[in-house]
């Protein structure tokens, strides 16, 4: 037998360039008929972030392997969201790399999830699924689009009264997502009969300038979009194997060591503030009634809560207003749970790093009175109370 | 003999071109997940920042 010659080689390199990259059989047979049912789930890279309205079917909260789990899901604006560690979260550190310090674990979830698993609640997760500069309308989206896992507990955590700002980011919302919402909030007497008066009431407010639409295709139809791929290929599996690989082996970077700045001064800055002359009308919070009555066609909790508020926790009108105003009359009427924080006792610098942020010292203390409020309404099974 | 050493040579560049077909497909899927992102990278600034 004659042995393989430079020739031979080179027949079968150029015979594989035409496979691989020309034909690409690996990419264009589909084996989605061959595979168990839900398969294409299993190779979806998933991340505990949120991942933007284009690849929400990306967060962790779809996952196969969270679907028996009891849901706790976070929503809400940067105070609810502040992933970040330290104040290069919000104004990244340049002479530092990554210079943002972030993590999960430095989140509100994050501590919720460690409280969770400490008290050996290890069939409960909660789920990050706040927003930078979220609105209620674009929260209601998000939620929409998770309603189907019937979560067991949603929280909304707003640094109170941002949620409605700016018409609650309505010029967000497009006609498709309307109607997209039209179909899940819809399928309930009890939720349409709040809802479908609202979405009239938001779609009127029409566009507001000074908005900056978030770099999401408004048009996706989102549940296209949440929908799992149904075309597999064997670059597909290739791709998701040696992905989990590389994260099992590498894993995600650790945060940096937490960053204080004495120097940032900035809620000394901000004057007081007056719930009832901000606040345009009840109208808007409407979006939080749409949420409890969805939660209770299935037996799930919604709580509201007003997020630390350094600057204000001495405003006598603002805590007033929150405590006994329109607004505070508006939730209680409606029966929704509601958990005051504004006051909570944080330390300038150390534990909130701008007022309203929270350094991951301050997210532990917010998530270790919701987990308090959760265990005094009951709502966690047999835990004990983590205020110390 | 002209015939037998065609296809000698037929099954020898058969047998390396799939050889290199795998080699390839992996290592294109390889260089796909390794641009995948983690990590900080994941995180979504899809908003301004408060």
């Amino acid at each position: 037998m004659r042995r393989v010659s430079p020739y031979h080689h080179l027949a079968a390199v150029l015979i594989a360039c035409l496979v691989v990259f020309v034909i690409r059989p690996q990419q264009r047979i589909d084996l989605h008929q061959i595979l168990p049912q839900g398969a294409a789930a299993y190779l979806i890279d998933y991340t505990p972030y949120y991942p933007g309205q284009k690849e929400l079917y990306r967060h962790e909260i779809f996952a196969p392997y969270n679907r028996q789990k009891k849901k706790i899901v976070i929503m809400g604006s940067s105070v609810a969201d502040s992933i970040g560690c330290d104040s290069s979260w919000t104004s990244a550190n340049p002479h530092r790399k990554p210079e943002r310090n972030v993590h999960i674990a430095c989140s509100v979830t994050g501590h919720l999830n460690a409280l969770l698993e400490q008290q050996g609640l290890k069939d409960w997760q909660a789920f990050n699924l706040a927003c930078d500069s979220s609105r209620l309308a674009s929260t209601l989206l998000t939620y929409a689009r998770i309603a189907e896992l019937r979560p067991d507990i949603v929280i909304f955590i707003d640094s109170f009264p941002y949620a409605e700002t700016q018409n609650a980011g309505v010029s967000y919302l497009d006609p498709n997502l309307y109607a997209y919402m039209d179909g899940v909030f819809s399928k309930t007497p009890a939720v349409a009969a709040i809802w479908q008066p609202y979405s009239r009431f938001l779609s009127r407010r029409g566009n507001v300038t000074n908005y900056k639409v978030p770099e999401t295709d408004a048009h996706t139809d989102p549940q296209q979009a949440t929908g799992i791929v149904d075309h597999i290929n064997l670059n597909d599996i290739l791709v998701a194997a040696l992905g989990h690989m590389r994260n099992v082996l590498l894993m995600d970077t650790q945060p940096l060591p937490v960053l204080l700045e004495p120097q940032r001064r900035i809620w000394i800055e901000r004057g007081d503030r007056d719930l009832e002359e901000t606040n345009p009308l009840p109208d808007y919070l409407q979006g939080f009634d749409v949420i409890r009555t969805q939660q209770a066609t299935h037996h799930g909790q919604f709580l509201l809560v007003f997020a630390p508020m350094f600057d204000q926790r001495h405003n006598a009108p603002y805590l007033a207003s929150l405590r006994g105003g329109r607004y505070d009359g508006y939730l209680r009427a409606r029966n929704i749970n509601m958990l005051d924080l504004v006051s909570l006792s944080l330390k300038p610098v150390y534990e909130t790093y701008d007022g309203f942020h929270q350094t991951a010292y301050g997210n532990a203390k917010v998530a270790a009175a919701i987990f308090n409020h959760l265990e005094q309404q009951h709502l966690l099974p047999g835990v004990t109370d983590v205020s110390n | 003999m002209l015939n037998r050493l065609k296809i000698n040579d037929l099954l020898k560049v058969a047998g390396l071109s799939l050889a290199y077909i795998v080699v390839f497909i992996l290592l294109s899927a390889a260089i796909q997940a390794s641009q995948e992102k983690t990590g900080e990278a994941k995180i979504n600034f899809e908003y301004r920042v408060f």
